[in-house]
């Protein structure tokens, strides 16, 4: 069939009524049944260590042990399913997870520290060049490292590109012992059709991706060993923009009749379930680490907390406890074709769109690009499935993001092909080597406000500006708040350049620098900053909360002088006790997302500063690209633990405002104003985003009215000039019955900063923020 | 208070943005606060008086004693039996609900100038424009207030925002007709049609609905006719087959049925009145039953 004959407004409206195949019907429950992993069971992936190759370079041992890992994983495919490779065998109980063998010397190990890095180090966030793979194969890759070898290069390169040889040979191994498998398995299958399906699971994986992919089913399957690949060898790794790089396959399969749309649709379901084969709920997670242990560990490195480290949260096993499932699995569709700027939405894109509406569950995680000329049909098809709730899909306006890269100095046409780094920071997929420090922002005032000092642990963090009862104006106070996040970006980004490098000694990743655009063609390993672009990100945390206390100290202070400094710093310090009265009019003082021109004016002025601050970072330092961006990932409850009180009223130890979000209280005029304040900001200097957080409750978004409301939201976000946007659909009563009877509600899924989460998966404490958050009905 | 006949000011309760249950796309939507009628089901008991009243939720209060400490008539007072407030004697002065840090104590209604309200409003324009959306004004009963109402909707207009008009149609002739340059549509009540049962449960005239609704179909045919569905009082077959009459007779195209909102009762308790319908459930079968009595040429919609 051609796909020109494709009425994409009739498809895609047809497909969000249609219902899965049988196959993918008892996929689903199959899943969702078996993906918690509650028996845990390793294969022994055997020793790589020894007399002789202890000589060898570590960069070639760390490529022996990831070789090794992918010749001894187990190997399978699930009942039912098209695509082979696991993270899990239900029936055997066996997951896919323990650590590489030890590749590293003892005293290699050390010296690794020194730096902050260890053998497990991932350096996940990252989108290796999946249509590297697709277009040339393991075999085409491999070519490339064996040309460069055969010039005059430093030994390093040669360490490097022997590495990469082996880890590729890995990646092949692991491809043949699948195909193998399937034979053998084939072999011994009665039922006709399901021999047939093993069969060409079987032939795809002895295709690919040792050889440049062939059709849609090899393209998937080849992607998808990769990512599996990477996973078991610790490279936590986004997926790009599969509906750009899978396209060409499909629509080949389509033009010469090898798939029918309803075929295609029934592998890209099956594609995208295999990311959820696996998962934890809140038992499980503790069961699989020592808790106790890892927060006395957390504790002590909270205590020793650097400045470059600052945003070190208290509690950082939040992820445990929380049981957010997130494994860095994001992906990306729509946007816009990198070399000419039309719109880059197709049918594959309605298909992965559709595979998420009707999955529901939480992996990959799904972002949604658009733009001026996204279509009319691509814009109600996502609106359709914003409805089903869990906060999915995320919005990304390239019309800002892809200014902000351009800002920052990325040529328009590469920045055009931007996806993200697993969460939710953007990044150009296939060439970036991406890392970020966090930089607590609403604890630069606090330490203005406290001599420097952290109001929760005493520590002095930073040096002392000056008696804060002493100063006499707003401006003091900002400019003093705007040095702190100076000398805290600047520590940061110094930090950055200073370790990065010393990442190669001890955590190099042969396999993934195979993957990237740039360390092969270089000869240096990604970590030996061998990537095209090597981004070292700062995200700005407690935002919201620090515009509305600059808003609070300049009007109550300093232009109604209802109260001394004196007075707001005694009340800071003692957590406003005896302090009610200043504490509400701090409260009721303008605030950031209620489209407030105070309000907006500050917080445009705090982000404008920032993005200045890293601008001149990155124009002072060579060596790495240094970008802002804004948010918290799900970690708002444990920012707010490490945070004392601030002047917005905020109470010590209360969780912040998720992301770019309003805080709590704050959405007085409703998700309009939020919006509104929200795009005034000035979006378009943070080129990795700043995720604005809404919900509402399901009235909101009920009937075709509530689709053509969604849809005009959107529209509006992209001409108003937002960057990032995700909607959660939740209604209060629903969340309280699924914390009393989770049984009924496995599906349930709630938005957790970069994530979606499984709600009856995540901890009472998560449950009950999720719970009262909701009400009121717009969130 | 003194209603400003050339309507520069008026006293609004309420603005919602992203309203849902008041006209196409994405609505911002003005509650204006007085009305001539006292129906025994209205869901915003707030909104009858135009005079400015403090609000008391005694469910957000924290027993935190602020505002005991500045009322100046001492109408506040904490004992074990938890948050006394006395309303006899309250002025509205607005400090306890100043200090209040919870919004137990909250005061309803604002005086705002024209501009400020439309102003508000078009900080919404994109997404009027992008949704097929606009503004609605209601209440309370916006011919409460008309001069003020009209000077809201002709800026509206001029600005070239979708506007409806929300009423009960119980109000000046004149006032309703003088909105017609300035309305894109009409939602006008139609709560009961006998005019015994209208007066008991609304204290007001059918006659005056009925008149007023006849004079305005002469001059506009964009009215829907709306009917609240207040179970064992409005939502008979005989008076849902009397509105289909009206709106046939007139020509009137569209009926919204509105379903029973039985969340009003927290209201009634800020207010410090009772409640006095219980909870009252819809009968089974009902919209389907008043949907299929629809006339052939009048197309029903129930508005979730």
């Amino acid at each position: 069939m051609r796909l020109s004959d494709v009425n994409m407004m009739e498809y895609s409206e047809g497909i969000v009524k249609s219902s899965p195949s049988t196959r993918v019907g008892e996929l689903i429950s199959d899943v969702r049944e078996n993906m918690i992993l509650l028996k845990k069971e390793f294969i022994d992936y055997g020793r790589v260590l020894n007399e002789q190759t202890a000589k060898l370079p570590l960069i070639v041992r760390k490529a022996m042990s990831e070789r090794q890992k992918l010749s001894t994983a187990p190997v399978g495919i699930w009942d039912k399913q098209f695509f082979a490779g696991c993270f899990s065998f239900k029936d055997e109980g066996l997951t896919n997870s323990k650590d590489l063998p030890v590749f590293a010397l003892e005293e290699e190990i050390r010296e690794g520290q020194e730096y902050g890095f260890g053998i497990y180090s991932m350096f996940g966030h990252i989108s290796p060049d999946f249509p590297r793979l697709l277009s040339l194969g393991t075999s085409g890759i491999r070519k490339m490292a064996e040309e460069k070898l055969a010039d005059d290069i430093p030994q390093k390169s040669r360490d490097f590109l022997t590495a990469a040889l082996i880890s590729l040979e890995g990646l092949d191994i692991f491809a043949k012992r699948h195909s193998d498998w399937l034979f053998e398995k084939a072999a011994n299958t009665n039922d006709s059709m399901r021999k047939k399906e093993l069969l060409n699971t079987a032939n795809a994986l002895k295709n690919s991706p040792l050889n440049p992919a062939a059709t849609y089913i090899e393209a998937c399957q080849s992607a998808w060993l990769l990512h599996l690949a990477f996973q078991l060898t610790d490279n936590h790794l986004a997926l790009g923009r599969p509906d750009q790089y899978l396209y060409p396959f499909l629509k080949d399969d389509l033009a010469a009749e090898r798939l029918t749309l309803e075929e295609a649709q029934e592998i890209t379901d099956c594609f995208l379930l295999k990311f959820n084969e696996r998962a934890m709920n809140n038992q499980t997670s503790a069961q699989m680490k020592d808790i106790e242990r890892e927060q006395e560990e957390n504790e002590k490195r909270w205590r020793e907390r650097k400045l470059y480290d600052i945003g070190q949260q208290r509690y950082n096993i939040r992820d445990t406890i929380d049981a957010t499932n997130h494994w860095n699995q994001n992906v990306v569709i729509g946007g816009l074709i990198p070399e000419d700027g039309r719109d880059a939405t197709n049918i594959l894109s309605v298909m992965i769109l559709e595979s998420f509406r009707r999955l529901r569950m939480t992996n990959p995680v799904l972002t949604v690009r658009i733009h001026n000329n996204s279509p009319q049909w691509f814009l109600r098809q996502v609106a359709q499935t914003l409805r089903t709730g869990g906060g999915l899909p995320a919005i990304y306006n390239d019309e800002t993001i892809i200014k902000a890269f351009t800002k920052f100095g990325i040529e328009e046409k590469d920045a055009r092909d931007y996806a993200n780094n697993g969460c939710w920071e953007a990044l150009l997929p296939g060439k970036t080597d991406f890392y970020f420090l966090k930089l607590n922002t609403l604890k630069c005032l606090e330490w203005t406000l406290n001599n420097g000092i952290c109001h929760i642990d005493d520590k002095q963090e930073v040096p002392d500006q000056g008696d804060p009862s002493k100063y006499t104006s707003f401006d003091e106070i900002f400019e003093k708040t705007m040095e702190n996040i100076q000398l805290v970006a600047e520590g940061s980004a110094k930090h950055m350049l200073y370790t990065h490098p010393h990442r190669s000694s001890i955590a190099p990743v042969p396999l993934l620098s195979a993957l990237l655009d740039g360390p092969i063609e270089k000869g240096l390993d990604m970590t030996d900053m061998g990537a095209r672009l090597v981004v070292g990100g700062t995200i700005a945390e407690g935002i919201s909360h620090l515009i509305d206390s600059l808003c609070a100290i300049d009007k109550v202070v300093f232009k109604e002088k209802k109260c001394t400094m004196g007075d707001l710093v005694d009340a800071i310090d003692s957590d406003f006790e005896n302090y009610q009265n200043l504490r509400t009019l701090l409260s009721n003082s303008p605030k950031f997302g209620t489209n407030d021109q105070i309000a907006d004016e500050m917080g445009r002025k705090v982000i404008d500063r920032y993005v200045d601050i890293i601008y001149q970072i990155d124009q002072k330092y060579d060596g790495m690209k240094f970008m802002p961006g804004v948010g918290t990932f799900s970690w708002y409850i444990a920012i707010g633990e490490g945070t004392g009180a601030s002047a917005d009223g905020r109470l010590s130890g209360k969780p912040v405002a998720s992301n770019f979000s309003p805080s709590s209280g704050a959405l007085t005029k409703g998700i309009t104003a939020a919006i509104n304040s929200f795009c005034h900001m000035g979006l378009d200097g943070l080129p990795l985003g700043s995720p604005l957080d809404l919900g509402m409750a399901e009235r909101y978004v009920a009937g075709e009215e509530g689709i053509n409301r969604l849809m005009g939201l959107l529209k509006t976000f992209v001409e108003l000039g937002g960057n990032m946007l995700t909607i959660s659909v939740a209604d209060t009563e629903t969340l309280q019955r699924a914390q009393k009877k989770p049984e009924d509600y496995k599906d349930l899924r709630v938005r957790m900063g970069g994530w979606s989460a499984y709600f009856t998966m995540l901890s009472k404490e998560q449950q009950d923020h999720h719970i009262k958050k909701s009400e009121g009905g717009i969130f | 208070m003194e209603i400003d006949s050339q309507g520069n000011f008026g006293m609004v309760f309420d603005i919602d943005h992203y309203a849902v249950h008041d006209g196409p796309g994405i609505r911002t939507c003005i509650f204006l606060k007085g009305c001539f009628l006292s129906c025994v089901w209205c869901h915003s008991p707030e909104s009858q008086s135009i005079d400015p009243q403090l609000l008391f939720s005694s469910s957000r209060c924290t027993l935190c004693g602020a505002c005991t400490t500045v009322c100046p008539k001492a109408l506040h007072s904490m004992d074990t039996d938890g948050h006394k407030f006395s309303k006899e004697g309250c002025t509205t002065c607005g400090r306890c609900a100043e200090v209040c840090p919870s919004g137990a104590l909250f005061v309803c209604g604002q005086s705002k100038t024209v501009d400020e309200v439309v102003n508000e409003a078009l900080e919404d324009r994109v997404f009027y424009k992008n949704s097929g959306g606009g503004v609605t004004l209601t209440g309370g009963e916006v011919l409460y207030q008309p001069a003020f109402t009209r000077r809201i909707l002709q800026a509206l207009k001029k600005e070239g925002v979708h506007t409806i008009v929300e009423t009960s149609g119980f109000g000046s002739k004149q006032d309703l007709i003088d909105l017609v340059p300035f309305t894109d549509v009409f939602y006008y009540d139609f709560k009961l049609g006998e005019k015994e049962l209208f007066k008991k449960y609304t204290g007001g005239d059918l006659n005056v609905v009925l008149e007023n609704l006849v004079a305005l179909r002469k001059r506009t045919d964009s009215i829907v006719l709306r009917v609240p569905l207040i179970p064992g009082i409005t939502d008979s077959i005989e008076n849902i087959t009397s509105a289909y009459e009206i709106a046939n007779k007139l020509k009137i195209g569209l009926v919204h049925l509105l379903p029973y909102n039985s969340s009003a009762d927290a209201k009634y308790d800020w207010c410090g009145k009772i409640y006095p319908l219980g909870k009252l459930n819809a009968r089974s079968g009902l919209y389907e039953e008043l949907l299929n009595l629809a006339p052939k040429d009048i197309k029903v919609s129930v508005v979730t």
